[in-house]
């Protein structure tokens, strides 16, 4: 493979970032690991909320797990 | 604490908060939002698909899904640096997600028409999201298919490989079934043996721990659970909002605070020692018993004597039959063994409903004696024993009478 198009498909693999390379890793809420891609009820009964956010969002979450109790 | 330390980052589109809670009536928790005026979007998890142990727990997540910190504390976003500092890491990567999400509107055709067909080809992930969709307003078809995967769950949950997380999840689905339906007896006490079973194979899954002491008795709770209900719908009823009603009242050790005083006990005299009221033969009235165990049972650290527990009681009549509590006694005398302690050996039941459906009921502490010195002896699964009275009118006539039902309740915790 010449040099020039190595180094453009390891640019590409760069490019689609850090996720990807830990896409086939263990589901979880612990420090690397992937969140669960859940999308649940609203507690209000007005739809739905996907806890890994949005496609194309590109806003960092904050996960916040609490009780009323 | 979050909410207030957030809300300019959210404001400015750098942030997006998200809450989960994992408790079994969602409603409960959007009440506190709305008191609270928290607004970010929050989640309800009841059977806790995101494997939570204990709360709360915040955790940072990068856009895409992949976890940077588990375990933030608030005094991060005062400190130099902070939670921008974390912000920093995060920021710069809008992954794709490739795939739908679990539960989304995609199993969304999971509830509707043709319940029988669907209700053949249930597994665990369809049968919770079916379960997860707002009952309101579904026809009989669809309720029935949420009963169906309530059986799933449960029978899911009776395989010999089972996990501990299988009986949780029955356990969720029994309750949540109970509070949709006409009171059905043995459900409530089905639902805490299943979550029994699951806390006693992990002992230190605090999320599971907490659903029996929500229910459990007073001595095993690490802080009132609902105490703050009446506040907060006080507080927004003064600001001109109405609170929604509920399906679901609170029980009375859902509004108790924690403690270790023992009940005070109250003598009172038997109100039929010879036995001599009528005994309820036909069964007009079912008595739908739960025994709450002192979560003690699982786990080495806590050394509590087996029998204590808050017992629940709901008398279901039967559909001719109504309660009248004007028309003598209506509660239960409980035979103390010796040792033991409750507020005292009679207690009288609550008649609750709109007169259409009737469902007297309480819930009371029982405090088993201190275990004897190690090496004494198992003593024997505990059983309480006494009579329930309640006076009844029956049929179209009216007839009307005050009838006896003796009982023997195992207060042995499931395993």
């Amino acid at each position: 493979m010449p040099l020039h198009l190595l180094a453009f498909v390891l640019l590409l693999s760069l490019c689609r970032g850090p996720l990807h390379a830990h896409q086939g890793g263990e589901l979880g809420t612990g420090e690397g690991q992937l969140l669960p891609d859940l999308e649940l009820p609203l507690v209000s009964g007005e739809g739905t909320v996907r806890l890994r956010g949005e496609a194309h969002d590109p806003r960092p979450i904050l996960l916040v797990n609490f009780a009323s109790w | 604490m979050w909410h207030d330390a957030t809300k300019e980052l959210v404001a400015a589109g750098k942030l997006r908060v998200i809450g989960v809670v994992q408790e079994q009536h969602p409603e409960r928790a959007a009440l506190w939002l709305k008191w609270q005026q928290i607004d970010w979007p929050v989640a309800w998890d009841p059977f806790n698909q995101l494997g939570i142990k204990v709360v709360p727990k915040i955790v940072a997540v990068q856009p895409g899904g992949l976890v940077l910190e588990d375990s933030l504390h608030p005094k991060r976003i005062s400190e130099e640096g902070g939670l921008l500092e974390v912000m920093g890491r995060m920021a710069g990567v809008a992954a794709e997600l490739e795939r739908p999400a679990r539960f989304g509107p995609q199993l969304a055709g999971w509830v509707g028409s043709d319940a029988q067909a669907k209700a053949q080809a249930l597994e665990p992930d369809s049968a919770i999201a079916i379960l997860l969709f707002d009952s309101e307003g579904l026809d009989g078809d669809a309720l029935l298919l949420r009963l169906e995967a309530m059986r799933f769950l449960v029978k899911w949950a009776q395989r010999d490989q089972a996990s501990a997380q299988d009986h949780f999840r029955a356990g969720v689905a029994q309750r949540m079934l109970l509070d949709e339906e006409a009171p059905v007896a043995g459900r409530f006490q089905a639902a805490l043996h299943s979550w029994s079973r699951a806390l006693a194979l992990d002992p230190g899954q605090y999320i599971w721990r907490r659903r029996i002491q929500q229910w459990g008795p007073r001595l095993d709770k690490p802080y009132p659970f609902y105490d703050w209900v009446p506040l907060a719908r006080q507080d927004l009823i003064e600001r001109g909002v109405t609170p929604q009603v509920w399906r679901v009242a609170l029980s009375g050790t859902e509004r108790a605070k924690g403690g270790y005083d023992l009940p005070v006990p109250q003598i009172q005299d038997n109100p039929d020692p010879r036995g001599q009221i009528p005994s309820d033969q036909e069964e007009q009235v079912s008595l739908d018993w739960a025994v709450a165990p002192h979560t003690g049972f699982a786990g080495p650290n806590v050394r509590v004597a087996v029998g204590t527990s808050r017992v629940h009681l709901t008398l279901l009549p039967k559909k001719n039959v109504s309660i009248e509590p004007a028309g003598g006694p209506l509660g239960i005398w409980i035979d103390l063994p010796e040792g033991w302690r409750a507020r005292s050996s009679w207690l009288e039941l609550q008649v609750e409903g709109d007169g259409s459906v009737q469902a007297p009921r309480l819930d009371f502490e029982l405090v088993a004696p201190e275990p004897g010195p190690p090496g004494e002896g198992v003593p024997p699964p505990p059983v309480l024993t006494g009579f329930v009275l309640y006076p009844v009118c029956i049929g179209e006539s009216g007839e009307c009478n005050l009838l006896r039902r003796d009982f023997e309740l195992d207060l042995s915790p499931a395993r």
